[in-house]
């Protein structure tokens, strides 16, 4: 395999060392490198937006090929959440990391003067961003190609990143974002604009005909998955009438799970404002990407990619915004200045509900309400830039923003801090459980029994019961550990739902040569979940972190065919009991000293 | 002769094309050292490919001081001899189309021969994007 690139912003320095064995046969790569380097560079008092904090921008072992649908991942220490961060991405950024010959780029320490950074190969060279300040993501990452060459991969933050807005994003190119928990402050709090990366090395697999086959077996899968059929034709605002129908989509700031507006968000209405042709990240036949121009209207010309599920429920129904040129427009300057969509939309829809609820001055602003998206196109530039005392005070996400705020506790919704995602859990209490335990806080892509409790899964051959938390625990224990151990590879999420375990084994085996067996996926997960958990306990997090905020827990759903539905504190016990017992942690949520099956070894 | 040629309207920009082009040319994947290129968002949001033309009457041919470059009408495409090629770089410099190169591992010089006529990137392109014309 390849080598680790290491660079010291504080001295402008760099070293390179080999990936070591042990590593890969341990860990495999992805989520799995992560957690044993973040154990190598980051301790428990590490401040996340303090020089000591150290981000690193992680590949598996099939970003690069031919595979389908493999992509890449930042490692760091939130500074929303203040727990371990991962955050994923797909595009192109991280097959380059691979073309320039590395596994891994970690970035410690913090320059004194704003810097990007070239990698080309083994040339490694920092820049000064004159230039670059408080810059648009686009206009980066234009001007960063046009100096050094179209060829080049730019991954950079936005004015957001650089103003270090708690939940600030990477983006990558092209316009794929590591979204979540705040990746971009810490870039912005090291001083560095951008990374820019090309290479010409190749990436080989270890038997070149039976990778192929591998390879083929998946293309196949795929094919013949309705789900991945939907993702292209629909992309993922397919899933707005899902939602609707089941009551899980997130309304004026998750006080309802219905929006009487949601057919405005559908597919359709995208596809007619600017949808042109599809777009796929590198290696990838699904193609769940749209892209166009918005052809007419106030915002025409406007050039967007999907407007995501996620961000259709966090910035259209959650602040009640219906008309979907005006959600694509917000959502693209989101992506502009380089915010994460999720936890603006969370913000600005509790920042709404406080202003119906108190009197402080920084809420006194008759226009801010729900529904009314030219206040809120104001608001996110004000986040992005902490223009005004609002504007700051959001920019620090829900949970910090709630302390300034008297009573505001009962409809402040996040989990360890992460604002959580639009699919709230009345209704699904497996869900709760899922965002309840997720690793980096209040996220839907570690686990997602949804498709267990409202969808057609069958859970060994058996419909759960939607309401009832019975094997709701072992659901979310054999997810988690399902899509941590494909993080290893780094899996794209949508990609699951056509290609097998099996087949992602088979992948694995053929590309590096490893003779992994069948049951391999649970018990790498597993021991995943046990690290990222000791980090987290190390940073503070244990059990009382682990539950839902008061929304879910007091307020019973007022519409949708889970109506009177809510997650008691009891139920989240109950679960919370069984999940720590399936996983071997005790009452508190700490995982016993267990001696891992060595799970992997070359042939 | 035959040639690829490409629907733009089609194609994602997945790269597939690239990826197995170099794969079975060099045995490893990197989309830069594919005998295509592929210029992502340059016409607005559609992508731009570049494939070799296989010229009636190729330049390339002509400015090979050893003919490893040879026009054959019977396969249909611009042969390439390795073993003949010394890098001079001339077909590099007078291809009108950039499409040939020098490899850096192999030094010598590097275009599209359909695969020996099985247009890999053709066959893999998940979206029928890629296309085989014959004159």
């Amino acid at each position: 395999m390849g080598k680790i690139l290491i660079i010291d912003l504080t001295t402008k320095s760099y070293e390179i060392e080999e990936t070591p064995n042990e590593l890969i046969e341990n860990y495999i790569g992805g989520k799995g490198f992560g957690v044993k380097l973040y154990q190598k560079y980051i301790n428990k008092d590490t401040e996340p937006l303090g020089p000591e904090n150290t981000i690193m921008f992680l590949t598996g072992p099939l970003t690069g090929t031919i595979g389908p649908a493999f992509r890449s991942c930042i490692v760091t220490r939130s500074p929303l959440t203040g727990t371990w961060l991962d955050s994923y991405f797909g595009g192109h950024f991280g097959q380059e990391i691979k073309y320039a010959g590395y596994d891994v780029v970690i970035i410690k320490g913090k320059s004194d003067n704003s810097i990007y950074i070239t990698i080309e190969n083994d040339n490694i060279e920092f820049h000064e961003t004159n230039e670059l300040k408080q810059k648009m993501i686009s206009e980066t990452t234009k001007i960063i190609k046009e100096k050094h060459g179209k060829d080049f991969r730019v991954a950079c933050i936005g004015p957001a990143g650089e103003n270090l807005v708690k939940y600030a994003l990477v983006t990558c190119e092209p316009m794929r974002q590591a979204g979540r928990g705040g990746a971009g402050a810490v870039m912005g709090s090291k001083n560095l604009k951008a990374l820019a990366i090309k290479g010409n090395n190749l990436v080989n697999v270890a038997d070149n005909e039976e990778f192929l086959k591998a390879v083929n077996k998946a293309y196949e899968e795929l094919r013949k998955s309705p789900s991945i059929e939907t993702l292209n034709e629909l992309g993922t605002p397919s899933s707005i009438p899902f939602a609707q129908n089941a009551g899980m989509l997130p309304t004026e700031n998750y006080k309802y799970g219905q929006f009487d507006k949601s057919d405005q968000l559908e597919s359709q209405p995208q596809s007619n404002a600017f949808w042109q042709r599809d777009i796929a990240c590198s290696g990838c036949p699904i193609a769940c990407g749209k892209i166009g121009e918005i052809y007419k209207g106030k915002f025409k010309g406007t050039i967007s990619d999907t407007i995501e599920y996620e961000t259709l429920g966090l910035i259209g129904s959650n602040l009640g915004i219906s008309d979907i040129n005006y959600v694509t427009k917000i959502a693209n300057l989101c992506d502009e200045l380089g915010i994460d969509t999720i936890s603006t939309g969370g913000s600005i829809g509790f920042a709404i509900e406080a202003s119906k609820n108190t009197n402080l001055s920084f809420l006194n602003n008759s226009d801010l309400k729900f529904g009314n998206a030219d206040t809120i196109l104001d608001l996110v530039e004000n986040i992005a830039f902490r223009k005004d005392e609002l504007g700051n005070i959001l920019a620090e996400g829900v949970k910090r923003a709630s302390a300034h705020i008297p009573e505001s506790k009962e409809y402040s919704v996040h989990i360890k801090g992460l604002e959580t995602p639009a699919w709230p859990p009345r209704g699904a209490p497996g869900m709760g459980l899922a965002l309840m335990t997720a690793d980096r806080g209040g996220c839907h892509q570690r686990a997602f029994p949804v498709s267990y409790e409202a969808g057609s899964e069958k859970w060994h051959g058996e419909n759960l019961e939607r309401l009832s938390i019975d094997k709701k625990a072992e659901v979310v224990v054999y997810l988690q550990n399902k899509l941590a151990a494909l993080d290893t590879l780094i899996k794209c999420d949508f990609a699951t739902s056509g290609i097998s375990e099996e087949t992602y084994l088979l992948l694995l085996n053929t590309a590096t040569g490893m003779d992994l067996p069948d049951n391999y996926w649970q018990e790498l997960g597993a021991k995943i979940w046990d690290e990222t958990r000791r980090i987290n306990l190390k940073h503070g997090f244990d059990r009382k972190d682990d539950y839902l905020p008061s929304r879910f827990v007091k307020e019973p759903l007022p519409d949708g065919p889970a109506k009177g539905h809510r997650i008691t504190q009891s139920d989240m016990d109950n679960m919370l009991d069984e999940y720590y017992n399936l996983r071997d942690w005790n009452k508190k949520g700490v995982p016993s000293e267990k001696n891992y099956v060595k799970s992997s070894s070359n042939k | 002769m035959k040639k690829i040629v490409v629907n733009p309207d089609l194609c994602t920009g997945c790269e597939t094309c690239a990826l197995i082009c170099s794969y079975y040319n060099l045995g490893g994947f990197n989309p830069h050292r594919a005998c295509l290129t592929i210029e992502h968002f340059k016409k607005g949001v559609f992508n731009s490919l570049s494939f070799c033309q296989q010229c009636e009457d190729a330049v390339c041919s002509k400015v090979c001081p050893t003919n490893a470059l040879e026009i054959d009408r019977e396969k249909g495409y611009i042969t390439l001899d390795k073993d003949k090629c010394i890098a001079c770089g001339n077909c590099v410099e007078q291809c009108p189309f950039d499409m040939i190169t020098i490899d850096p591992d192999t030094n010598k010089a590097f275009k599209c021969q359909l695969c020996d006529g099985e247009a890999y990137c053709v066959r893999y392109c998940p979206h029928n994007a890629l296309g085989v014309y014959k004159k």
